[in-house]
């Protein structure tokens, strides 16, 4: 699950950096980048990789409900973050590449 | 002139046809599909009439909204499928539908979202509001203690149904009927006695979930009349909402309508499929009552021939009339346990001190999201098993696991509290959604007189709803533990409380009412977390005292908020 809440962080990060009204907030000086075109893709593949992230585990079902959930609160969480404190959005970039990493050290 | 006013009568004629078409039309097409299909399904009869009732509310809201798309009012009735084409004529309707759908019986849903919210976490409330039994039992022993002391206390009773504790719950709940009456208790996991604190605990926030505390069938009915409701708001919302995707993350505050709408579509869209789950499986629970005509159409008036067909493990068998102890029950649940590889989560005695009594036991379900994936009965005189079933059949376990998704009995603690922010998030959907209805309206002109009682009615209902919960808490605290009706007069301050609220929030100008009802409530959430059991060794206590201060603060600074608006000038 720590996997699949890290990529659905950095998918929804991706998807709201590409909307012209966040982008400068999330973005900040990389908005001129020559990846800004692709996040659209990447937010969406990365969302289908935190989805299929779960069909690896026994329990397929529940985490699927556990997703959704996850869901409402990384995606309040980017709204929030982009109304009122930008700079926590964009830290939460590192802490889930890190849940990833280690979720994928530990197997899980 | 005349021209207007025929122009007017038309479009109120078509409404209301269409109105029809989508409220009675939509529920009798899809009673029709349902029934044809419960027929004509090639599967064995019980597994169609589960498959065609959960088709059935798929296929009703999508008649509703069919009804709302077609191009015009006279096609409706004929042509539910007639879709006009894409534009601003269709999104325009589906906003219509959208508001009137979520603000006829809004209110309803805001009530059951909140206490559905709430009963996430019944039994660490039912903690919190029964302190004193701090005691804790494994759970066969409770149970044993528990049916001694209803051998011993209840007289000519025809069945006794248990609750067995586990990690969240450490009392047996016990329902029986005893000379008649039927009996609601909860015993002690040690000496299987009634607790002191008589009190329907978080129970109460279950029940008027999909009750409303109305006689029944009627408060199941509404409940799912309202749910229904929210299903075809949160359809036509998804259709109406023009940047779907591009305002997904968008929340302007300090902005009047603007902020309103950003708020309400964020809660609506980042939740979505939440609230979809939510809608759909909660209206699937309440199916046998208001979706019959599937089983009507298959097995006539013999519903039991049904039920025997879903659930073919019970073992239903008259009383003999002689009178027989019960074998103990211990070893009954380690052969259960041994059987379902998982705990024992309820033990339903039929018949009990009779020769022909049986004593039936289902698993807990954690393991998946089905509800009730098996049974074993056992012969209630000599302990040996009656029948084993597991559920294998797929119609039946998709239709569990619908159920199962509503009661959510499986969720872990990360997964319940996620459960806990999607009805939160929807509940805000509504709330915010009735309030968007009036500031939209206000900013163009001036409100109209209903439009002024919806604005009153909101703020009664609203506040008097989260203040007649909180004052179920603090009567917890302050109603002496002797009293007679002592749980009932816990219900009866939180109806009074709630409706003192609606009562002020109606008398009030909402300048006035807002930050006096929003204060109440500050002060009730403080009340009940310094009235409330502060020290202890369960979490669940401080964690819910924790989340009361955390109301207190935020409904206070709401309130602060509104009384510093309502002093500015106009």
């Amino acid at each position: 699950m720590i996997i699949s809440a890290g990529l659905l962080y950095l998918a929804l990060f991706a998807l709201a950096a590409r909307m012209p009204r966040h982008r400068p907030v999330l973005l900040g000086g990389w908005q001129g980048h020559g990846f800004v075109p692709h996040l659209t893709l990447a937010g969406w593949s990365l969302m289908a990789l935190s989805l299929a992230s779960l069909w690896t585990r026994a329990d397929v079902g529940i985490a699927l409900v556990g997703w959704i959930g996850l869901l409402a609160l990384l995606g309040g969480g980017v709204t929030l973050g982009i109304s009122y404190c930008p700079g926590v959005a964009r830290a939460g970039v590192p802490v889930a590449l890190a849940l990833v990493l280690t979720g994928m050290a530990s197997g899980g | 002139m005349m021209n207007a006013a025929r122009r007017g009568l038309w479009y109120r004629a078509g409404i209301a046809v269409r109105a029809l078409c989508g409220t009675a039309g939509a529920y009798g097409v899809a009673a029709l599909a349902a029934m044809v299909l419960a027929r004509g399904l090639p599967v064995p009869r019980a597994e169609a009439v589960l498959v065609a009732t959960m088709l059935a509310f798929i296929i009703g809201p999508a008649v509703t909204i069919g009804a709302f798309l077609v191009a015009g009012a006279s096609h409706a009735p004929a042509g539910t499928g007639l879709v006009a084409g894409a534009g601003g004529g269709v999104r325009r309707s589906m906003a219509w539908l959208h508001g009137w759908a979520g603000l006829l019986l809004g209110h309803i849903l805001f009530l059951m979202c909140l206490t559905g919210t709430l009963s996430m976490f019944r039994p660490e409330i039912s903690r919190w509001m029964r302190p004193e039994v701090s005691a804790t039992a494994d759970p066969d022993h409770a149970t044993a203690a528990a049916v001694a002391w209803l051998a011993a206390n209840s007289r000519n009773s025809t069945g006794w149904y248990l609750t067995v504790p586990d990690g969240r719950s450490n009392v047996v709940e016990a329902n029986y009927d005893s000379d008649g009456a039927f009996v609601r208790r909860v015993l002690d996991p040690v000496s299987g006695a009634p607790v002191a604190r008589d009190t329907l605990g978080g129970d109460f926030f279950y029940r008027l979930h999909f009750d409303l505390h109305l006689p029944y069938p009627w408060g199941e009915l509404l409940a799912s009349l309202a749910a229904m409701l929210m299903l075809v708001a949160i359809i036509s919302g998804i259709i109406a909402h023009k940047r779907f995707f591009r305002d997904m993350f968008t929340f302007r505050p300090g902005r009047g309508q603007r902020s309103w709408l950003d708020g309400h579509n964020a809660l609506g869209v980042l939740s979505l499929p939440f609230h979809i789950m939510i809608t759909f499986t909660g209206l699937v629970t309440l199916a046998s009552l208001t979706m019959p005509w599937p089983m009507t159409a298959v097995y006539g008036k013999n519903a039991m021939a049904f039920y025997s067909e879903v659930t073919p493990g019970a073992v239903v068998r008259p009383a003999s009339g002689r009178a027989a102890p019960l074998a103990p029950i211990l070893p009954m649940m380690a052969q259960a346990r041994r059987h379902f590889g998982a705990p024992v989560s309820r033990i339903y005695i039929f018949n009990p001190g009779d020769a022909a009594a049986v004593v039936t036991m289902y698993p807990v379900e954690e393991k998946a999201i089905g509800y009730m994936p098996g049974e074993i009965s056992f012969d209630g005189a000599s302990g040996r098993i009656l029948k084993a079933w597991t559920e294998t059949r797929p119609a039946v376990r998709a239709y569990q696991t619908v159920y199962g998704l509503h009661m959510a009995h499986f969720a872990p603690m990360l997964t319940r509290w996620l459960y806990f922010l999607g009805g939160a998030m929807l509940t805000l959907a509504i709330a915010s959604g009735m309030m968007l209805w009036i500031v939209k309206r206000r900013e163009r002109a001036p409100l109209s007189i209903g439009n002024r009682l919806l604005e009153r009615l909101n703020v009664g209902g609203l506040a008097g709803v989260p203040i007649g919960l909180v004052a179920y808490l603090i009567a917890n605290r302050l109603l002496p533990l002797g009293l007679a009706g002592r749980a009932e007069m816990e219900v009866s301050v939180a109806l009074w409380a709630a409706g003192t609220g609606l009562a002020l929030g109606l008398l009030l100008p909402p300048s006035r009412s807002w930050p006096l009802l929003l204060g109440l409530l500050a002060a009730g959430c403080g009340a009940a977390a310094l009235t409330g059991p502060r020290w202890s060794a369960d979490p669940a206590i401080p964690a819910i005292n924790l989340l009361l201060l955390v109301s207190a603060a935020a409904t206070g600074a709401l309130a602060w908020r509104r009384a510093r608006r309502g002093a500015e000038p106009a």
